[in-house]
């Protein structure tokens, strides 16, 4: 028997990939979306920080707007954002 | 030209000439135009008549003289009649119209002559409005003992009720029963006569019109309650005898036509006023008395309404809702409960009946929707559409639709609504399809567990999308629009992302084709991809990993570089089981179109150089175990391509050499599919859901309890539970218990606790 493969139509889920279930900071799963957001998905990001954190942007910059230091709330350093 | 200037006049004299007049105008006798503007001068001169105004006096003689005058016509309307008797064509209602027609109309023209002394005499001791209304001393008092004046025209009216009316009043009014139950019998009886009576009647009413107060009093007094009260016993008997005489249809018939008829006599004679108090007479004696007669009948006469189209029945329905509705909510109610009684009864009845097993979801649909309609339509054209029973319908219709057969754990509608919608939104070329749907929704709207149905839907509308087989992207995307406006945002909002998502693929693959061509990389093979955000799709868990076939290793590839440089931070992971592979088989000297899975491609690249592969060694290159690697070769078994050598796992496969198919497309991956078709599957996976959903609404409902409890703080335990059972209902039909056990959930996380010293109030704990 002869094959060819004409064409293939291919079907992936994508998600996040982070270091950790749920977002240190609302304790959401980072599978849905901040407590301010209806929806997960583009319009609700995360965001890893230099030091290895990583968080839904909303939260983290929710948190950095309250505090007079930027630091990350986990580990205290100071926070950068890592646009790798 | 009478002077206007206040002089002497002397007043027996003048009164003696007018008095001349004033009997001519009362007695409708010619009065010459000249003498009447004398007369007319002569009452101005005596109410300015000098030293002393002479009006109080002039208007003591006039009453007087009208006394008089309405004595005489008393004795004329008398006649020599026996007032005791009742005889109406006694020629007393005869004499008492023309005399009244005579006297009202000369009393009016006599009112025009003492219009000066009407004027500037009587008009300052009126009463205003104001002060009859809020009251004063002087109104609370009886107008017949008021000492005060009244208009010469009142004061004749005043003076014809006291002096002929009071006196008659008792031959009057038996008269004017007697003549009006005559007519409600006849309707022949001669024009005259009737004019005559409506005068008699009408004339009671214009004797007091002047008043303020109760103007209609003498009227009440002399026709509608001894008529009234007559007319009640007679529909009484009436009601009884055809009770009697015949069956329900016949009453009410009868009963209705009588009902007409009474009206009609009201209309005919009585005041406006009077139209309700006789309808309610009517009801009262010949409907109200008769409710459980009434009310022993209704299930029957809608039986057989229902049945086919029995005219007759639906005229008596029509006539007893008729009769029925202005006695209000009470006599009404038997009336719904049957209605409802007789939809269910009906609606199990078509549910129950034969139809082809894997039909079911049709055969339940359109059951639904000729039940519905067909009441909808019943009711309209008997009960006009009324609330009542409207309600009743929709509460028949969603008692049928969520009604569990014995040994199911819960209603099947869910599933059944969502593969009606299914097979519809497959289907190709069905013109009516968007009707359909449309009216699917009808049969929606009364599913309880819209859960579960959401949960079915949106497998099927993720099976449809990924291996595109819906009909058109506009019905979906109408559907889905119709379930919004049905139960709202929240409900779709899966269903819309799941869109959403398709719609980014088709971008994300022209961008991928366009990054191909930039960087002269060719994939291979004809590649198209769907990337799908985890969480929104009901896809269960992702498939353990795979090694696909080396054709579509490079593709895979390349598609994952590209992704993972646009979009940082995402992972991919591969749904192969839903993967199509389109393949070109030469086979048997015959060609075959193939759309398999990709661990089917995988399969059948391996048979490219061998007839026999082992089972084994064939799952172990797949990296296939057990349900899965079964899952997707059974569809290349059944289609005959493959021969299993023996039923042990691990057998030999062989190619089969002798396959013919007269189709040169063979489809394997819908059969493949993960989730279940069909019946058989159907209940393993009915078992399945309601687990599944009881999760979901435990957590629904420990939500909505926090969302109430955060606003209200306190609350007690009965508010509590409606309040939560009103905001599920948008998708299901909580149970108390479950309501209680997350209750006690919340209070065990210290969300809330019962309120100290009290033993049914929850209060929030911030």
């Amino acid at each position: 028997m002869k094959v060819t493969i004409k064409s293939w139509t291919g079907v992936a889920t994508w998600r996040w990939i982070a270091n950790d279930d749920n977002c240190g900071i609302c304790r959401m799963p980072f599978d849905s979306c901040c407590p301010d957001c209806k929806l997960p998905g583009d319009e609700c990001p995360l965001v890893w920080g230099a030091c290895s954190h990583c968080f839904h942007i909303h939260c983290i910059v929710k948190w950095l707007h309250s505090q007079p230091q930027q630091q990350c709330p986990m580990c205290r350093q100071d926070w950068k954002f890592n646009n790798k | 030209m009478m002077s206007l200037k206040p002089r002497n006049v002397d007043f027996q004299e003048t009164w003696a000439t007018l008095k001349e007049t004033v009997a001519g105008v009362v007695g409708l006798r010619a009065v010459e135009r000249a003498v009447w503007n004398t007369r007319f001068s002569d009452v101005y001169a005596l109410c300015v008549a000098h030293p002393e105004p002479l009006a109080d006096k002039l208007y003591d003689e006039t009453r007087k003289f009208l006394e008089e005058h309405v004595d005489g016509l008393l004795q004329r309307v008398k006649g020599n009649c026996q007032l005791e008797s009742s005889d109406y064509n006694d020629g007393l209602l005869n004499r008492y119209v023309s005399a009244w027609r005579e006297y009202s109309q000369g009393v009016g023209y006599l009112n025009s002559l003492y219009s000066y002394l009407n004027l500037q005499h009587v008009k300052r001791q009126k009463v205003s409005d104001a002060e009859i209304i809020y009251g004063s001393s002087a109104t609370v008092s009886c107008p017949e003992h008021d000492s005060r004046q009244l208009e010469v025209g009142e004061l004749g009216l005043v003076t014809w009720e006291r002096v002929l009316v009071q006196p008659l009043s008792g031959a009057l009014s038996s008269r004017i029963v007697s003549a009006l139950e005559a007519a409600r019998d006849s309707c022949n009886t001669s024009h005259e006569s009737h004019d005559v009576l409506r005068a008699a009647i009408h004339s009671t009413v214009h004797v007091q019109s002047f008043r303020v107060r109760a103007p209609l009093s003498l009227y009440e007094r002399l026709v509608l309650e001894p008529f009234l009260a007559a007319a009640g016993a007679q529909h009484s008997r009436r009601a009884a005898r055809l009770l009697q005489d015949g069956d329900v249809s016949h009453f009410l018939q009868h009963a209705l036509a009588g009902l007409e008829r009474e009206l009609n006599l009201a209309r005919r004679f009585l005041h406006t006023t009077s139209l309700e108090p006789v309808r309610g007479c009517y009801e009262r004696a010949c409907v109200q008395a008769h409710l459980p007669a009434l009310h022993a009948d209704v299930e029957r006469l809608l039986r057989e309404a229902s049945d086919g189209d029995s005219e007759a029945r639906r005229l008596d329905l029509r006539r007893m809702y008729a009769l029925l509705r202005p006695l209000g909510a009470n006599a009404l109610r038997p009336l719904v409960e049957a209605a409802h009684q007789q939809v269910v009864k009906d609606g199990m009845a078509l549910l129950d009946e034969e139809h082809p097993k894997d039909e079911a979801h049709s055969h339940f649909v359109s059951a639904m929707l000729s039940l519905h309609s067909k009441y909808n339509a019943l009711f309209a054209d008997v009960f006009q559409g009324a609330q009542p029973f409207v309600g009743a319908l929709d509460k028949a219709c969603s008692a049928v639709v969520n009604r569990r057969s014995p040994g199911e754990s819960c209603a099947r509608a869910p599933e059944l609504v969502s593969r009606y919608c299914d097979a519809l939104l497959r289907r190709r070329a069905a013109e009516d399809a968007d009707d359909r749907l449309a009216a699917a929704i009808v049969v929606f709207k009364y599913v309880d567990d819209k859960d579960v149905f959401q949960k079915h839907y949106a497998r099927a509308l993720a099976r449809r999308l990924i291996h595109q087989l819906s009909a058109s992207m506009e019905q979906e995307e109408a559907m889905i629009n119709r379930l919004k406006a049905a139960c709202g945002y929240e409900f779709t909002n899966k269903l819309h992302r799941m869109f959403t998502d398709v719609a980014v693929s088709a971008d994300l693959n022209a961008k991928f084709q366009q990054h191909l061509r930039d960087n002269d990389l060719s994939p291979g093979t004809g590649f198209f991809i769907q990337v799908l955000q985890a969480g929104a799709w009901p896809l269960g868990g992702a498939m353990a990993p795979l090694a696909p076939p080396a054709q579509l290793e490079r593709p895979a590839r390349l598609f994952e570089a590209f992704y993972r440089s646009s979009f940082s931070g995402r992972r991919l992971a591969w749904l192969h089981h839903l993967c199509t592979g389109e393949l070109r088989a030469r086979h048997a000297s015959r060609l075959y179109h193939l759309s398999a899975t990709t661990p089917q491609c995988a399969l059948l690249l391996m048979f490219e150089s061998v007839d026999v592969v082992s089972a084994r060694e064939a799952r172990d290159a797949l990296q296939l175990s057990g349900e899965n690697w079964t899952r997707h070769l059974r569809p290349l078994l059944e289609a005959g391509l493959l021969i299993a050598k023996s039923n042990d796992e691990d057998g030999d496969l062989e190619l089969n050499l002798n396959f013919t198919c007269k189709r040169t497309r063979i489809r394997l991956t819908c059969a493949a599919a993960p989730a279940n078709q069909g019946g058989t599957t159907g209940s393993s996976s009915s078992t399945t859901e309601p687990t599944h959903c009881d999760d979901d609404r435990k957590m629904y409902l420990q939500a909505a309890l926090v969302r109430i409890m955060k606003q209200r703080k306190v609350l007690r335990h009965t508010e509590l539970i409606q309040e939560v059972v009103s905001q599920a209902r948008g998708s299901f039909a909580p149970s108390v218990a479950m309501i209680k056990k997350c209750i006690e959930a919340l209070i065990d996380k210290q969300y809330l606790e019962r309120a100290p010293g009290t033993l049914d109030t929850y209060s929030y704990l911030a």
